[in-house]
């Protein structure tokens, strides 16, 4: 019924009142993102989905729990997801004894702060990792860059990137992996510090 | 969006996931939707606020204003409020209202049946003209406790006397009363050149469910009203207090919209708002305008605008 929120405080804060349209909103614009992050850890179809279920009917449940100061609702999402498929794929491997499942945990998706630890900026590293981000940003091709600007500044989803920069939704995703790829590669010893 | 450190690297790893998403087939969206629905039905807030008394919401509300009253400096208790009135006759208003309550709960006096809720205090305001500030409040306080006393021990589903042409039960009422204390604290803070307050999560709660509550009548009122339209509004008010509500044009009550339906791409209301559930109160309060921006509405706007302006003529003022 309303247009998707720009804003996640909007959506959440429609989360918050119980309002079911609300929900279809929150699952068009980021049931996607969930799924990916779910079957890229899980390597299963059937695992993703059953993540995509926990981790909405979580957010569904307690909407309250999202914190916007504390970063974005994507980001939150993120993180949840990814905890939910790793436990699952923890899980499922246990039950079957299938070594290659931990394979998957090797490689995290993402700079997942473990629950209980302090944030970086309690450490006095933040100064550090943010300039490095800038600087990495600010590297990119122009094309790239402002895909990027976009999607991580303005929290825009790969299609609104499309929409705004006048680009077909296919380049833009590629845009982003390419940018991905980079921003990885040079962001490893900012991470590794940090961490 | 979080600013610096890991946050921020976290912020981008997943800004750039998004390039990875996958499509969602409509019989996944259909369950995943379904199977959240059923664990936490639409409607409610998720806060899950205490619900109190009327009471209760009447005694936290006139402690709100009690406190205003006692940090205004001598000079605020002379400042311009409501209609003719400076905040000194605006609590003389009150103490009228609250001696009129209290007169009618305990069967001294039932005059103020159909009396008109302004003209009818208009005496106890001007008594107050020239009186030391600090006995105002005196007589104000007295009213209120004498308020809380008469209602002790009385059954809050019992119907309360008829009072200014409201017949509502005991609780009810009292939550009436409690809303009013509450506009007239924000009168009394935009008068002294306070910010708005809004009031304790719990007595917004109550003021919320009674406004909702209300809303049929306040559609009446607007001749928005037609037997048999199977239509309805949808009502989402955030924040404390809040919730989803539908409300239907053929003038049943409002409900909390059923957990079906989940596949579908929305609820099928022919209209929705979202609104701040203070800010609605303040329209059901008549000191925002029903027209003002702080409403975001999709669907039909006609018939949105036409309900909150028939919520605003409920106002006592």
């Amino acid at each position: 019924m309303l247009a998707v929120e720009i804003h996640d405080g909007g959506l959440v804060a429609r989360l918050v009142a119980g309002d079911d349209d609300a929900l279809r909103d929150l699952f068009d614009r980021h049931g996607g993102f969930v799924l990916g992050i779910a079957r890229r850890v899980t390597g299963s179809a059937a695992l993703a989905e059953e993540v995509l279920q926990d981790v909405v009917t979580a957010l569904w449940r307690h909407p309250e729990r999202y914190d916007a100061e504390r970063g974005s609702l994507r980001a939150y999402l993120g993180v949840q997801t990814h905890r939910r498929a790793v436990d699952l794929v923890r899980s499922e491997s246990r039950r079957r004894s299938r070594e290659e499942r931990s394979v998957a945990l090797r490689e995290p998706l993402c700079v997942e702060q473990p629950a209980g630890q302090a944030p970086a900026g309690a450490l006095g590293e933040e100064s550090d990792v943010t300039a490095a981000v800038r600087e990495a940003i600010a590297r990119l091709p122009e094309d790239q860059r402002a895909a990027v600007e976009l999607a991580f500044w303005q929290g825009r989803t790969y299609r609104e990137v499309a929409v705004v920069l006048g680009i077909p939704e296919g380049t833009a995703k590629s845009r982003l992996r390419l940018a991905q790829r980079k921003l990885h590669q040079w962001l490893s010893p900012a991470v590794a510090g940090s961490a | 969006m979080a600013s610096d450190g890991v946050d921020m690297l976290r912020e981008l790893d997943f800004a750039l996931a998004e390039a990875d998403s996958l499509s969602v087939g409509d019989r996944t969206r259909s369950r995943v939707l379904g199977d959240a629905l059923a664990a936490r039905a639409p409607g409610p807030s998720s806060l899950g606020l205490p619900r109190i008394s009327g009471a209760e919401a009447f005694r936290r509300a006139a402690h709100q204003l009690d406190e205003l009253l006692g940090e205004l400096g001598a000079d605020e208790w002379q400042r311009p409020a409501l209609r003719d009135l400076d905040v000194q006759g605006l609590v003389g208003h009150l103490i009228g209202v609250e001696q009129a309550f209290a007169d009618a709960v305990e069967g001294i006096d039932d005059a103020v049946a159909e009396a008109d809720h302004v003209s009818s205090t208009q005496p106890a305001a001007e008594r107050q003209r020239g009186v030391d500030p600090t006995e105002t409040l005196a007589a104000w306080r007295h009213t209120v406790e004498r308020s809380l006393r008469a209602v002790d021990g009385a059954d809050p589903d019992a119907d309360a006397p008829m009072f200014y042409g409201i017949s509502l039960p005991l609780d009810l009422l009292l939550v009436v009363r409690a809303f009013e204390v509450w506009v007239h604290h924000e009168d009394v803070r935009r008068a002294t050149g306070r910010l708005p307050a809004a009031p304790d999560d719990c007595v917004l709660y109550r003021m919320t469910e009674l406004a909702v509550e209300l809303l049929p009548v306040g559609l009446a009122r607007a001749g928005l009203v037609t037997d048999g339209d199977d239509r309805c509004l949808r009502m989402v008010l955030t924040g404390a207090g809040g919730g989803t509500w539908l409300v239907p044009l053929d003038g049943s009550p409002a409900r909390h919209p059923a957990a079906s339906g989940s596949a579908a791409p929305d609820s099928g209301a022919s209209a929705s708002a979202v609104i701040e559930t203070v800010d609605f109160c303040r329209v059901v309060g008549n000191r925002v305008d029903p027209l003002s921006p702080l409403t975001r509405l999709a669907g039909d706007e006609t018939l949105l605008r036409g309900l909150l302006v028939g919520a605003a003529s409920l106002a006592l003022d």
